[in-house]
């Protein structure tokens, strides 16, 4: 079995395409798209959005404190112009005439954001925040309300944490706040993973075609524990990749990813999550057996639709219409991406957690069907 | 001691049956020919032999024992088609494949070494099959089946296509092998190279077993009493020895001549008693047909169409 790892691994590393695509692919699209990306969020560059205005009420609390000093502090950062406005009727018609951006309101620990939908694009920035930092943390719902002119934004607590808590949280993540770079160098490690399944596929289809998976039959290994190896030797391999693009992340781009622990979470998800996706890839491998068919397949159909609606390129998915936000969670894309950002910028394992016991799950099940299919067509696939 | 024996085989595929009923069996240090055209079902037949082809009816047992995975490691199968990486090296290749079976450090450096120099491919072992020709591919592919030093080693077509300094290498190698205790089964449609290197041969056709058997009893059993092959001498001329009227058919190259006469002669004194001109003939006797001719006479069919 070891024996037949180590191999697969290097075969797999001699193939020059998945170098190319595993570790060459994921740095130089980081490098491209992470550098455009991040003019965005840079404050030298705030005159490409006007500065959206935007008023508040804040009721005299501890945490209301921490959120009024939160909005005067990190104002610029979001390119926002804040100024205090206590008269609700004054602020509501301020906001319908489209003088000002949107309204804030923090009373009994719940944020309520009235926004000018005219002026919808720089106003989302400050909801991608609230959203990133509280709802990250399951604490708040975001509820829309179009029955107006005005959109109404309620994020409303959750029983289980003290929001003002979440506030100052908020404050003491804000010196690790996630920026451009580091959005794309974790969508970069999901992608990566996500590509295994090419990977896999090429491998176990080079094997067939160059009739070698016979000689494993041959010697008497079973067909499963060829199908394992691989597996395995595949998920070796993107370990190796993943820390290659990280130590780059880390030391190139000087992305965040926190700690240790952080670090070891980032490489462990990676792997459950290729294991499962390396397992999906073996099952198209034992069903469609032409490796045109299965090419297509995979790579002009399922990575496209996953990824794109995993928002495996743009985090900011609040900016995507609510048409795909619902697509979104059907994507396992998005729900990696969503935990690794908690985990690293929140310092919140649930969510990951819970992704990594579900995607556990789905990778034996996989197996189980791919182990009935291996028996059933067994060494006629080989052949 | 049998090493092979093969029962009422039976294979069909999409409802056509390509083999109906095989029996054959093979025993220790035997060199076992399958001699059939294209087609025949020669590679289906082996590959359930070693177990590759599982859906089939019928038994095969190698050395008394119902074939399995785990008595896979007795046989070296050699596949028709090349199964070997082109990106590792040709040492690496065969280690590799050794180590399927197991063996590991000094054993299978040694074994390594002595797959290859059985093949002659120990001086190019740093070299990767990508820049091989179609020969040298073919003996490392056979290389890669004998690492694990098989009892049992099956061939599958091995000199198909390749030219003929690495043909007759490979035929040597087998005599090796054989000599050196292995029992081989080896399919070819040329049948020189079963005749040169086989004790005994089935021929297949569309799927059956037609005759099995040692060669030299096959031949006897096909030699046909009035059929001879006689040599003049240079200037003779047949008409000249035998009388017309009692051949049915005749064909020469150069001074030999193949004879058919219209009845029997169980002796050969029996012929010498027709001849008119004794001096001009430098030898006579009955024809001993090849292999080929008696895939021809018992299938009415040639074993190779031209010369692919
Ligand atoms: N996978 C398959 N599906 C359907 N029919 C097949 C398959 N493999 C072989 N056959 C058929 O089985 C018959 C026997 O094929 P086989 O390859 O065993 O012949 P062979 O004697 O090895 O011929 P060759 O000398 O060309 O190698 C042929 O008629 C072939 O068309
Ligand atoms: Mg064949």
């Amino acid at each position: 079995m070891f024996e037949l790892v180590k191999v697969s691994f290097f075969l797999n590393i001699r193939e020059v395409r998945n170098i190319a695509l595993m570790v060459l692919l994921p740095i130089l699209l980081t490098l491209i798209l992470g550098v455009s990306l991040s003019s965005v969020f840079n404050e030298s560059n705030s005159n490409v959005l006007s500065a959206s205005r935007w008023l508040y009420q804040i009721e005299d609390s501890a945490s209301g404190e921490k959120l009024k000093e939160f909005l005067e502090t990190y104002h610029t950062q979001l390119n926002m112009e804040v100024s205090e406005q206590a008269n609700y009727d004054e602020a509501i018609s301020s906001v319908s005439n489209s003088g000002v951006d949107g309204y804030l309101i923090y009373k009994n620990e719940t944020i309520t954001i009235y926004k000018n939908e005219h002026s919808s694009e720089s106003t989302k920035w400050l909801e991608i925040v609230f959203d990133n930092y509280l709802d990250r943390a399951s604490i708040i719902d975001g509820i829309v309300d179009s029955s107006q002119d005005l959109e109404l934004l309620q994020f409303v607590q959750d029983n289980s944490m003290n929001i003002g808590n979440r506030i100052e949280l908020l404050q003491i993540e804000s010196t690790r706040q996630p920026n451009a770079i580091g959005y794309y160098a974790i969508a970069m490690i999901t992608l990566t993973s996500c590509y295994s399944i090419v990977v896999m596929i090429l491998g176990l289809s080079e094997e067939r075609r160059k009739n070698t998976l016979k000689r494993f039959l041959l010697s008497g290994k079973s067909f499963f524990s060829f199908l394992l190896s691989k597996s395995i030797s595949t998920c070796i391999l993107l370990l190796a990749e993943l820390f290659v693009v990280m130590i780059f992340d880390t030391f190139i781009y000087r992305v965040d990813f926190g700690d240790a622990k952080c670090w070891l979470t980032v490489l462990a998800v990676s792997v459950i999550f290729a294991f499962a996706v390396t397992q999906f890839g073996t099952l198209l491998s034992l069903l469609f057996k032409n490796l045109m068919a299965l090419n297509i397949i995979v790579n002009a159909a399922l990575l496209p639709i996953v990824l794109f609606f995993g928002g495996a390129y743009l985090h900011f998915y609040k900016l995507i219409s609510m048409g795909l936000q619902n697509i979104m969670i059907f994507s396992p894309v998005y729900h990696v991406n969503k935990g690794l950002f908690d985990a690293i910028y929140l310092n919140s394992y649930e969510y990951i957690f819970k992704f990594c016991v579900l995607a556990l799950i789905v990778s034996v099940l996989l197996a189980e069907i791919n182990i009935l299919l291996s028996r059933w067509r067994g060494n006629s696939w080989a052949q | 001691m049998t090493v092979l024996k093969v029962s009422d085989v039976k294979k069909t595929y999409d409802k056509k049956e390509v083999l109906h009923g095989v029996n054959f069996s093979v025993q220790e240090k035997e060199v076992y020919g399958l001699l059939g055209p294209n087609g025949a079902g020669k590679s289906t037949l082996l590959n359930i032999i070693v177990n590759l082809i599982t859906e089939h009816s019928g038994d095969v047992e190698i050395f008394a024992k119902k074939i399995s995975r785990s008595s896979l490691s007795e046989i070296g199968f050699v596949p028709q088609d090349l199964a070997i990486y082109e990106d590792l090296s040709t040492i690496q290749n065969v280690s590799f494949f050794g180590s399927l079976y197991g063996l590991k450090g000094k054993v299978l450096h040694e074994n390594c070494e002595a797959a290859l120099r059985m093949v002659g491919l120990w001086d190019q072992r740093k070299r990767k099959p990508s820049a091989f020709s179609g020969g040298m591919k073919r003996r490392l592919n056979i290389a890669c089946s004998i690492v694990h030093s098989p009892k049992l080693i099956i061939l599958d077509e091995p000199t198909v296509g390749i030219d003929p300094q690495s043909r007759n290498y490979i035929l040597e190698s087998i005599k090796a092998l054989n000599q050196a205790g292995a029992t081989i089964i080896y399919t070819s449609h040329y049948m020189e190279e079963v005749e040169a290197i086989c004790s005994k041969v089935a021929i297949i056709d569309d799927g059956k077993i037609v005759e099995n058997g040692l060669i030299s009893v096959i031949k006897e059993k096909y030699q046909k009493n009035n059929c001879y092959e006689c040599i003049l001498e240079t200037q003779a001329k047949i008409e000249g020895v035998f009388p017309k009227e009692l051949i049915a058919d005749i064909s020469s190259s150069d001074n030999k001549y193949l004879i058919t006469f219209k009845t029997d002669y169980i002796n050969i004194k029996d012929v010498m008693a027709l001849v008119t001109d004794k001096n001009s003939i430098v030898s006579i006797g009955k024809y001993r047909p090849n292999l080929e001719d008696i895939f021809l006479d018992i299938t009415g069919k040639a074993l190779r169409d031209g010369d692919s």
